[in-house]
């Protein structure tokens, strides 16, 4: 019968391992060692060939048998130096008696510690070592004790399964070390040797350690797989815009990267938007983006590879989509790849940072992302993004950027929302005839200070307030509540709200860029009463609301009492807010202003 | 015409190149032995005083001497295969050492080309570290089952030390290093261009080179501070899987 490529592969590695076949099973028969000439010199052979004479007869001990038909002496040997002085030093009783403890393999085709790490039952299984698992059921089973890494990662990608990855690797190292021990590799591996007398020692990672590419390091490879699985995410497709942020659910409403797609998506086919979710996942809240925009999540495509590999390959990623613009919406694992790859990016992208107001600390401190990134990048990035013109000028200020660098600071306005409907004037009913409701919302935290709301509450006992949202806080930050005080817990769409029962909002954060929630109760008619903080002077004025300065309940009192005491004015003057924001922030000024900042005229090559 | 152009390359090497030198040498003679003509290059690139003195021993009077003002290693490579004799050209760099039968065996290859594709650029079958690290790798030819372009987006696989046809060279010039920026990997950004300008890489089988790795190697220096290979449009997302299937324009 003709021999098959695998026959001769088990041909091939049976001279590896230099040994005949034990003569039988019958106990206590020697076995004959054959004496071998190989590239290495006649020091390694005569030491491999001494180590081979140590052997125990066959048919003494069935385990030790079968290891010996595949142990690689000259493999084995090269790992195990404190054995290479050893006389009596027989390799293989070594070996077995490490067991799952062993550190060198007994053959190139099998990594004592890989397998483990893959297989880790079998560090306390029945047999006295992983190997002999191994030969018994494992290989049947399709484990993998191959020392190449990423072999299951990379073998979709080769159209493979991960077994014929595998035999195909063995092949290649077999025949190669064939080559290297009786071949022209290792005549001229020594030949070397004898120019440079170092290389000798290389002979060692040559012999008991050639690796493949690009089966060299499980990171890489997974990460090159995990690229790939994104590609298919997004169908093989460049994108014109790349939003690179934290995570899909991060608040309620649009918010910035959906203003953004929504607005350009007038503009360029939504298809060509592409998201990339970096710390978190979850799902996007329903009418975020517009149809068609493509979202990767991509913590979850690269969970596990180590964070250096994971910064490298969401560089790699992103370049390969061939955006017109590329921006960091406070994605943290993008920011952190700005340190060591943030120059070699903007090289190449029109890379822009999205900052937002500041947080202050439990301390009193502030942190944010402006303060941490702006003086270290804007020399290279193209631009700076902030959501209020207080922001940008306290960067220009705080850093005195000259005139010519402050262009490259531009504020995206939000577009108000124009789709949210005047509530009917005196829907609610005269308030002579009920007691006047307040509306406040917002999460129960330092920033949005609800326990101003309260000391309000307690001040206007003849008014009912309700709130909104939810404590983000440990502990009890509202403290006992005054009667007139309503928790109506959290919502999902300010569209939920029954605004005809409001006669006021209230607004008391202590620092912000221009929020969501002031753009939608601009919207709405009804009398806004606002903290006059950040960028919410950019929306409010005296002349259409109540803006007020300060945390004294005192003045919020106030500026309520005006409201209720006459309701129809309030309306007017709400109605008004509606009317000039509606003309102060249109989503095509906003389309127009992002396109040109963000899109070039035509596609990249 | 000279078949093969052979370029070592020196800048603050000494006596660490008197091996590199010896293999080159060995590995030149097999190549005319085997009826290839070789023209020898040691190119000086902007050499320390010491290195000059070195090259410039009586011993080295067999090869031309090309005194090179660039300040990096492709850049010089551009520049000397701008006046190279040779259809092919190989480089050395001065630390490292060649398997006596690379050039030969290299050139057998190289000349008889491959089908479907512009020509062949060749890389050695293994690549050895020694001295500091010690480290071997098979090389990968990209028509192998195992080859995937995906791979390129982190690791390269091909070192410079390849012999390729002098119009690969000329059709995709090595780029500078700009490690300021953090950009650098010519040898890997020349084998993803050519890849992709249909030059088709491969292996030569029995043949190795031998990478010196002390302490101070520009590889090194590069891996250090982080650099990444420039970005290329052969990398786009919906170029890539095309890299290695020797489609080219022209």
């Amino acid at each position: 019968m003709a021999r098959t490529p695998k026959d001769l592969l088990r041909g091939a590695r049976r001279r590896l391992s230099g040994d005949a076949p034990p003569a039988s099973a019958v106990s206590g028969t020697p076995v004959e060692v054959l004496a071998e000439q190989t590239n290495f010199g006649p020091m390694v052979d005569a030491l491999v060939e001494r180590a081979r004479r140590n052997q125990r007869d066959a048919g003494l001990d069935a385990d030790y048998d079968l290891v010996r038909e595949s142990f690689d002496h000259y493999h084995y040997l090269y790992q195990a130096k404190e054995l290479q002085e050893e006389p009596d030093a027989d390799p293989i009783r070594h070996f077995l008696r490490q067991g799952a403890k062993a550190r060198y393999s007994p053959t190139a085709d099998f990594h004592p510690q890989k397998y483990l790490r893959r297989h880790p039952q079998h560090a306390k299984g029945p047999e006295r070592s992983p190997y002999l698992e191994w030969l018994r059921r494992g290989r049947a089973a399709g484990e993998i004790a191959d020392p190449s890494d990423g072999v299951t990662a990379l073998a979709p990608l080769l159209g493979s399964e991960p077994g014929e990855v595998v035999e195909t690797i063995s092949e290649l190292r077999s025949d190669l070390q064939e080559r290297l021990r009786h071949g022209r590799l290792g005549e001229v591996f020594a030949r070397a040797a004898e120019v440079e007398p170092l290389i000798a020692v290389a002979w060692e990672r040559a012999v008991s350690g050639t690796q493949q590419l690009p089966f060299r390091n499980e990171g890489v490879a997974r990460a090159a797989a995990a690229i790939h699985a994104c590609h298919e995410d997004l169908g093989f497709r460049r994108a014109r815009l790349v939003i690179v942020t934290r995570k899909p659910r991060w608040g309620g409403g649009r918010r910035l990267e959906g203003h953004l797609a929504h607005a350009l998506a007038r503009k360029i086919d939504p298809r060509d938007i592409v998201v990339i979710y970096t710390d978190d996942t979850g799902e996007t809240p329903a009418d975020r983006f517009p149809d068609g925009v493509r979202e990767v999540d991509f913590l979850t495509r690269f969970r596990g590879i180590n964070e250096d590999t994971q910064l490298h390959a969401l560089v790699a990623l992103i370049r390969s989509l061939y955006a017109d613009a590329v921006l960091n919406l406070n994605s943290r694992l993008l920011y952190q790849a700005m340190k060591p790859y943030g120059r070699a990016l903007a090289a190449s992208e029109n890379l822009h940072l999205v900052f937002f107001c500041d947080e202050q600390q439990a301390l009193g401190h502030w942190e944010g992302r402006g303060l941490r990134w702006f003086y270290p990048a804007c020399d290279y990035v193209a631009g700076i993004i902030t959501d209020s013109e207080h922001q940008r000028r306290e960067l220009i200020d705080r850093y005195g950027v000259s005139d010519e660098e402050a262009a490259r600071i531009q504020v995206f306005h939000a577009p108000a929302d124009a789709s949210i409907p005047l509530v009917s004037a005196g829907s609610a009913g005269s308030t002579t005839e009920r007691r006047p409701v307040v509306f406040w919302a917002g999460r129960f935290d330092r920033q949005k200070r609800p326990d101003i709301v309260v000391e309000v509450a307690r001040r206007m006992p003849d008014v009912d307030f309700r709130l909104w949202g939810e404590k983000v806080l440990k502990g009890d930050p509202l403290g006992e509540l005054p009667e007139n005080v309503e928790l109506a817990g959290p919502y999902d769409r300010f569209a939920d709200l029954d605004l005809g029962e409001a006669d006021a909002w209230l607004y008391t954060a202590a620092w912000d860029g221009v929020p969501s929630m002031v753009l939608e109760v601009a919207m709405t008619g009804v009398p806004l009463v606002a903290s006059l903080v950040g960028g919410v002077g950019e929306v409010v004025s005296a002349a259409d609301a109540w803006p007020v300065e300060g945390e004294d309940p005192a003045a919020y009192v106030a500026a309520l009492r005006a409201i209720l005491a006459d309701p129809d004015a309030a309306r007017a003057k709400a109605v008004a807010l509606r009317e000039r924001v509606l003309a102060e922030r249109t989503e095509q000024a906003y389309a127009d202003a992002a396109a040109a900042l963000l899109l070039r005229p035509e596609a990249r090559a | 015409m000279t078949d093969l152009t052979l370029i070592v390359q020196a800048h603050n090497e000494t006596v660490v190149a008197g091996p590199t030198m010896r293999s080159a040498d060995i590995a030149v003679e097999a190549a005319r032995a085997r009826g290839y003509t070789v023209q020898t290059i040691i190119a000086l690139d902007r050499a320390t005083p010491a290195t000059t003195a070195y090259f410039n021993q009586p011993r080295y009077d067999h090869w031309e001497r090309v005194i090179v003002d660039e300040g990096d290693l492709g850049a010089t490579r551009n520049t000397v295969i701008a006046r190279a004799d040779g259809d092919f050209i190989a480089c050395l760099d001065a630390d490292d050492i060649f398997s006596e039968n690379w050039l030969s065996e290299g050139m057998d290859v190289v000349t008889a080309g491959a089908e479907g594709f512009r020509g062949v650029i060749a890389s050695p079958e293994l690549e050895v570290l020694f001295d500091r690290n010690l480290a071997s790798t098979r090389n990968l030819e990209q028509d192998s089952p195992l080859f995937t372009p995906y791979y390129l987006y982190l690791r390269g696989y091909y070192d410079s030390l390849c012999i390729a046809p002098r119009q690969a060279h000329l059709d995709v010039p090595y780029s500078r290093r700009d490690i300021p920026n953090g950009l650098a990997y010519q040898d890997f950004q020349f084998a993803i261009e050519t890849m992709a300008r249909g030059w088709k890489h491969v292996i030569v089988k029995d043949t190795a080179i031998f990478k010196r790795r002390r302490d101070t190697s520009l590889v090194v220096e590069s891996s250090a501070r982080r650099a990444i290979v420039r970005s290329l449009p052969e990398m786009a997302i919906d170029k890539v899987r095309d890299l290695a299937k020797g489609r080219f324009d022209g």
